[in-house]
């Protein structure tokens, strides 16, 4: 009896170990790569540091502080698009990051100068539309909370005016049902703003100066060019190409290497 | 686990933490206390007497049990005892609180020579039992001077300590002569001659600082307090905050807190003082400053004041602006560089000794006392063959018995260029405790870091293989601009489905409108199937009716006349109640003829049920005459006046 009892405890010990192993030492794979990616940057060697967090992310890993530590690599070595990019993926996973927020403007500004030193003067975009900066603090998973909490109060209190007959009673939940049914609406309308309901495509930045085409097709017609750091939504895709519309409504075909969307797919 | 299991689990995990954090709270708030002990001195001479103050504010139960400690060494000249109390009530008087205060004011004379620890003093609230903070009090031969009174921790700087004025003799105002009430505890306001305020007998705003003339960087304690004959009624509303230009500001006050009132004579005259705001103010240079008057508008005359109450009336107050004169630091033993006013303590580690050439180490340093934290700076120290980043810098700000301080850490990213021991040198600064008047520094130990492997070679000027979409050396002179430090602690975390995601989501969202409806339409379905009943009722009373006409004919049969008559008199009234929805058994037969006309009856058919149901009344009871045949005749009647009774529709119904 206590053979048994033994076998299956050393079973069971053998079994996990197996399952937890791979995971184990993902981890510690992915320390090293973020501690290799770190001292990279201390050393000032900054497409090491980027290759490495980049690796590291395709590695499964979407932490916000990595994305941010991405975006201050790119930053550093230039590539301020792709900084913008990452400092909006981190602020995406962790939204009100105040350097994240801080990381953005810095690069849009470094790529504002850099145009008005090629062209002579230049208009950058440096807040986000209305509707998206007001959701912009508030994560996904708060909102989705929110909604699923103010829906239960909100008919929660329309059911009780149905059975409830004291007038104090009554009144208040006449006081409350208006509100929870605003707050529900309006915790609604940011989740789906949050989402992307509203949107005809996925938020995305522009990675390089690019051609905008007619078709996804590098011989198709030139519509003009994109810069850099520019938002755009990606509204369709093909073959390796993404079709995007600019803030101003242009549309237009770019190579997928030259758009980031900010949801990693 | 799979993500969706992974989120719902992580999503119920947080329910539960916010419903135990919402619960522990309604618990914590049912009994909690804070006990504090302060001294007028803590060093005082042979002789010389020191007011102990010792103040319990309890949530949820009363003080009980004072234990003040141990007083061997001094006499105890007098004892007051106060015990302000008051009530907070939650939202729709749900909760209710109470709040009580024990202050216990002891005057104690020195009597010996020493250094006497006092051990913290105990108090009992519902049945737990709370202890303060502990005390020391040295006591040097009468006629020796004292020596300078150094900062205890939990000793408010703005409260009894530094706050209380004294006369050139250091005895307390009160045994001069001078009117004084008892103190208010940490929170209130000192006694002795009336400064920062001009005096009303109806109500009046008070400026107390602890200190006139700090050094630069030291803590000054700026405590406003409003006085008021009778107590107020609603919390006074600030026109414009104190202000404190020149100063780093750091509030001591909780955002929410319950509006106490202490008792204080002034003048003779009692009046219920009011702490409205209380916080530290470093100046941050040397010079003369001011602290703004603060003004507020007041509602007068205490709701619940019996004796003295009267009636609500506005007030507007202004304070008395305060002066304070910043002192620069001493020159004479000034060492060079940034002096940091305070008590600080440095302690520095490297998270790992060794490392291989090229690895990142983080050296963290972590300064720690009291004093103005925020403006602590630690240069970055310059090691040759070491490569080290700007620091993230992180704050722990707290202010135990009123005094600003707690820990500030500097973490440093150090990359070794070349393999071999480097050495750390002291991490540290030059700091000046304005209570004892000297400098001192802040240093850590020094460390040692190993670096072994090869050498790694030089940043490169010029990427030797870019990134992709990098341009190598474009904005290069802007790069770091605006950017935070880099983060070298992270979680790693996975992607997570977010919960709107989710495939339940909807569904969760839809199940209260759902419920909703279904509660509705059940209730419509309850309400048409009652209706329902209620119309089929007179036809099964009819059925009924028949029933027992039916056994009545059996009852005849076997000539029980008194069974027959009783049979037929309750079938007759069975479906008269189901016709009218009403009950008629206990109607006499004249009320009920009327009741039925009332609800619509004809005449002639209410006075033929009252004369059949009379007549079957007295064959019942006197039942030996009855024949079957007559008993067959009344059976054909009564089912006849069934039916009509059937056919006929009542009226609505208004009570018999």
């Amino acid at each position: 009896m206590i053979l048994r009892a033994l076998f299956a405890a050393v079973l069971t010990v053998v079994l996990l170990g197996v399952w937890l192993a791979p995971s184990a030492a993902r981890a510690d794979t992915q320390r090293e790569l973020f501690a290799r990616a770190n001292a990279a940057y201390a050393r000032g060697d900054y497409p090491t540091a980027i290759r490495t967090y980049e690796r590291l992310a395709e590695s499964g890993v979407d932490d916000p502080d990595v994305s941010f530590d991405l975006g201050l690599a790119y930053a550093k070595h230039g590539a301020h698009g792709r900084a913008v990019l990452w400092f909006e993926r981190a602020l995406l996973r962790a939204p009100g990051d105040a350097e994240a927020e801080a990381g953005i403007a810095a690069s849009t500004a470094a790529l504002g100068r850099a145009r008005a030193d090629a062209s002579g003067d230049t208009t950058m975009r440096t807040r986000p539309p209305f509707r998206e900066a007001a959701v912009r603090s508030v994560a996904t998973n708060t909102l989705a909370v929110l909604v699923l909490a103010l829906s239960a109060c909100f008919f929660g209190v329309l059911g009780a005016l149905r059975f409830v007959r004291g007038e104090t009673q009554r009144l208040a939940l006449w006081i409350a049902a208006p509100l929870l049914g605003v707050a529900f609406i309006v915790a609604s309308l940011a989740l789906g703003q949050k989402v992307g309901a509203f949107d005809d495509g996925a938020a995305a930045i522009v990675l390089d100066e690019a051609e905008l085409r007619e078709a996804p097709d590098p011989r198709a017609t030139a519509r003009g060019e994109v810069r850099e750091g520019e938002r755009a939504r990606v509204v369709l895709r093909d073959r390796g190409w993404s079709r995007i519309r600019l803030a101003g409504g242009r549309e237009g075909w770019l190579r997928g290497d030259v758009v980031g969307e900010l949801e990693r797919r | 686990m799979a993500a969706p299991a992974r989120s719902a689990v992580q999503t119920l995990a947080i329910t539960v933490l916010v419903v135990s954090a919402l619960i522990g709270r309604g618990r914590a708030a049912a009994q909690s206390a804070t006990v504090h002990m302060s001294a007028s001195h803590t060093s005082v001479a042979v002789g010389d007497v020191v007011v102990l103050e010792i103040r319990a504010d309890a949530t949820g139960g009363r003080v009980q049990n004072f234990e003040p400690p141990d007083l061997s060494g001094f006499d105890v000249v007098s004892r007051r005892v106060a015990t302000p109390m008051s009530f907070q009530f939650g939202f729709g008087g749900q909760t209710q609180v109470m709040q009580s205060s024990s202050v216990q004011t002891l005057e104690l004379l020195a009597r010996r020579p020493g250094r006497y620890a006092l051990k913290p003093a105990r108090v009992l609230v519902g049945g737990r039992r709370f202890e303060s903070n502990r005390l020391t009090i040295v006591v040097v031969p009468a006629g020796q001077m004292p020596p300078p009174e150094p900062a205890q921790n939990g000793t408010p700087p703005g409260g009894t300590t530094g706050g209380t004025p004294t006369n050139p003799l250091g005895l307390p105002a009160n045994l001069l002569g001078e009117p004084l009430l008892p103190q208010g505890g940490a929170l209130g306001p000192p006694t002795g001659p009336l400064d920062g305020a001009e005096f009303d007998s109806q109500a009046f705003v008070r400026t107390v600082v602890d200190k006139r003339e700090p050094y630069v960087g030291e803590q000054v304690t700026v405590t406003i307090y409003l006085y008021v004959r009778g107590g107020i009624r609603s919390a006074p509303a600030a026109t414009r905050e104190p202000t404190a230009e020149g100063f780093w500001v750091h509030d001591l006050l909780p955002p929410q807190r319950a509006l106490e009132a202490t008792e204080q004579a002034v003048g003779g005259t009692s009046f219920r003082v009011y702490v409205l705001r209380r916080f530290a103010a470093f100046p941050l240079r040397a010079g003369e400053f001011t602290i703004g008057a603060m003004k507020i508008d007041i509602q007068s005359g205490g709701g619940f004041d019996l004796f003295g109450g009267s009636p609500a009336r506005a007030l507007h107050r202004d304070g008395v602006p305060v002066a304070i004169h910043a002192r620069d630091l001493p020159a004479a033993g000034r060492p060079s560089g940034a002096v940091h006013v305070g008590r600080f303590t440095t302690e520095a580690s490297l998270d790992r000794p060794q490392a291989a050439t090229g690895d990142a180490v983080t050296l963290t340093a972590r300064v720690r006392g009291s004093g103005n934290l925020r403006d602590v700076h630690i240069a970055t120290p310059v090691i040759d063959g070491l490569s080290i980043l700007e620091p993230q810098i992180r704050d722990q700000v707290e202010a135990p018995g009123d005094l600003v301080g707690g820990t500030r850490t500097f973490e440093w990213l150090m990359v070794p260029q070349r393999p071999g021991a480097f050495a750390i040198p002291p991490i540290g600064f030059a700091t000046f405790d304005a209570a004892s008047g000297t400098y001192a520094r802040a240093d850590s130990a020094a460390l040692t870091l190993t670096a072994a492997g090869a050498a790694t070679p030089a940043p490169p000027p010029e990427p030797a293989e870019p990134a992709p979409g990098a341009e190598p050396g474009e904005l290069a002179d802007e790069r770091g601009a605006g950017y935070g430090p880099l983060r070298t602690e992270s979680a790693l975390l996975r992607p997570t489905t977010a919960l709107s995601s989710e495939r339940w989501f909807p569904w969760a969202v839809a199940t209260s409108p759902l419920f909703l409806l279904a509660t509705l339409l059940a209730s419509a379905l309850r309400r048409r199937a009652a209706a329902r009943a209620g119309t089929k009722a007179p036809e099964r009373a009819v059925k009924g009716a028949r029933k027992r006409l039916a056994h009545a004919e059996s009852f005849a049969s076997a000539g029980d006349a008194r069974g027959y008559y009783g049979e037929v008199t309750s079938a007759l009234k069975a479906v008269i109640e189901a016709r009218l929805g009403e009950p008629v058994g206990g109607l006499t037969l004249a009320r009920l003829r009327t009741r039925l006309i009332e609800r619509g009856m004809p005449d002639e058919l209410a006075t033929r049920i009252a004369e059949e149901l009379e007549g079957a009344e007295f064959a019942r009871f006197s039942a030996t005459g009855s024949s079957p045949e007559e008993m067959s005749r009344t059976s054909d009647r009564v089912q006849a006046l069934t039916e009509r009774i059937d056919r006929f529709a009542p009226v609505a119904a208004e009570p018999a």
